[in-house]
């Protein structure tokens, strides 16, 4: 009975551990309509309790439901409000969701500015996942899964993430723009980067690898840092760009800089090396 | 190379265009860099001249 009993319960535990949920808030009027789309690998019917409703048009006024069948194969959208109190979203399978968005700006979670629902995510909840493409009225618990190769968190509203660990180890794809986003790391960034676009005022990546091995074609460090950067380590991070393997854009920007106004010329050195070795036209050094 | 302190600038690399604002600006000569005191005057610029900046 007791081994019965035991079965039983990992059963149940496997059973609870592959469902989860969001938490879903109305702001405002809550009348503003929420954008989720979602790829999966297998069919799967996600739900909305409380207050909270499907619709099948932007609007949200057709096709209201408390149910959402995904159907496997492509990125799926549906529209959804919460007009007050708050609602779960319900997923029973997390492990079957492999895409929440699209880098091209197809995100998959956006919310109007004014009145529409904020929600709240665990990534590491959904470790098959590949996108994580975002904008406003979200907030983000934690790290992003391994499996991550685009990154992308776009404000505007209310977007959150306070988070200090490593960049997912396959990310190709990162673009942070947002004054809520908060990343302290100094790790290097991974070695499969391609594109880096990061421009928010409360990110802290000290790190100074961009990593090696592929070829980036954006390098946009606009806002990175919290402590401006000094020369003695403005060099190290051009000096590791100039040894690195890989190709680089043809304009590079690096802010955050203290000494932009007049840089030594340790680090001109370092720019001119940089430039001739990897053909860039330009190299911005900026406050 | 060229190396010029900016406020505002605009960089014009064979017709394409990009914006850099208080930077040290390291470049190929053929690069043309136009500088301006302030943002409003370098929007104006920008659309008095009907200027697209490629994101």
């Amino acid at each position: 009975m007791i081994g019965i009993g035991i079965g039983i319960l990992q059963k149940r535990r496997i059973r609870e551990s592959i469902t989860t949920s969001m938490l879903l808030t109305s702001t405002g009027t809550g009348a503003g309509v929420s954008t989720l789309r979602l790829q999966v690998s297998s069919d799967m019917t996600v739900t909305l309790d409380g207050t909270g409703k499907f619709y099948t048009d932007e609007a949200g006024t057709i096709g209201e439901s408390s149910s959402w069948t995904i159907t496997a194969g492509a990125l799926r959208t549906i529209y959804l409000k919460v007009p007050s109190g708050s609602a779960n979203l319900s997923i029973p399978n997390r492990n079957l969701v492999t895409k929440f968005g699209e880098w091209n700006s197809i995100y998959g979670w956006v919310s109007v500015s004014v009145n529409g629902a904020s929600m709240t995510i665990t990534p590491s909840d959904f470790p098959n996942i590949t996108t994580f493409i975002v904008a406003r009225q979200l907030t983000i618990l934690g790290k992003f899964p391994d499996k991550v190769i685009d990154l992308r968190l776009e404000g505007g509203g209310a977007l959150t993430w306070n988070d200090s660990n490593n960049l997912p180890p396959l990310l190709q794809r990162i673009l942070i723009e947002g004054s809520l986003l908060s990343w302290v790391n100094s790790t290097p960034l991974p070695n499969t980067i391609t594109y880096v676009y990061i421009a928010s005022l409360g990110m802290n990546w000290t790190g100074l690898s961009i990593g090696s091995g592929s070829n980036i074609i954006v390098l946009f460090l606009s806002n990175y840092r919290v402590d401006k950067m000094s020369s003695a380590d403005m060099v190290t991070l051009l000096t590791q760009m100039t040894n690195r393997t890989g190709t680089l854009p043809a304009a590079v920007t690096i802010n955050d800089y203290a000494d932009y106004t007049s840089p030594p010329i340790e680090v001109t050195n370092a720019v001119t090396l940089l430039k001739s070795t990897k053909s860039i036209t330009t190299v911005n050094l900026g406050a | 190379m060229k190396k010029q302190l900016v406020k505002y600038a605009i960089l014009n690399d064979s017709g394409v265009y990009s914006l850099v604002s208080n930077a040290t600006v390291y470049t190929d000569d053929s690069v043309v860099i136009i500088d301006f005191e302030t943002e409003q005057e370098r929007s104006d610029y920008l659309s008095d001249n009907e200027i697209v900046i490629e994101e």
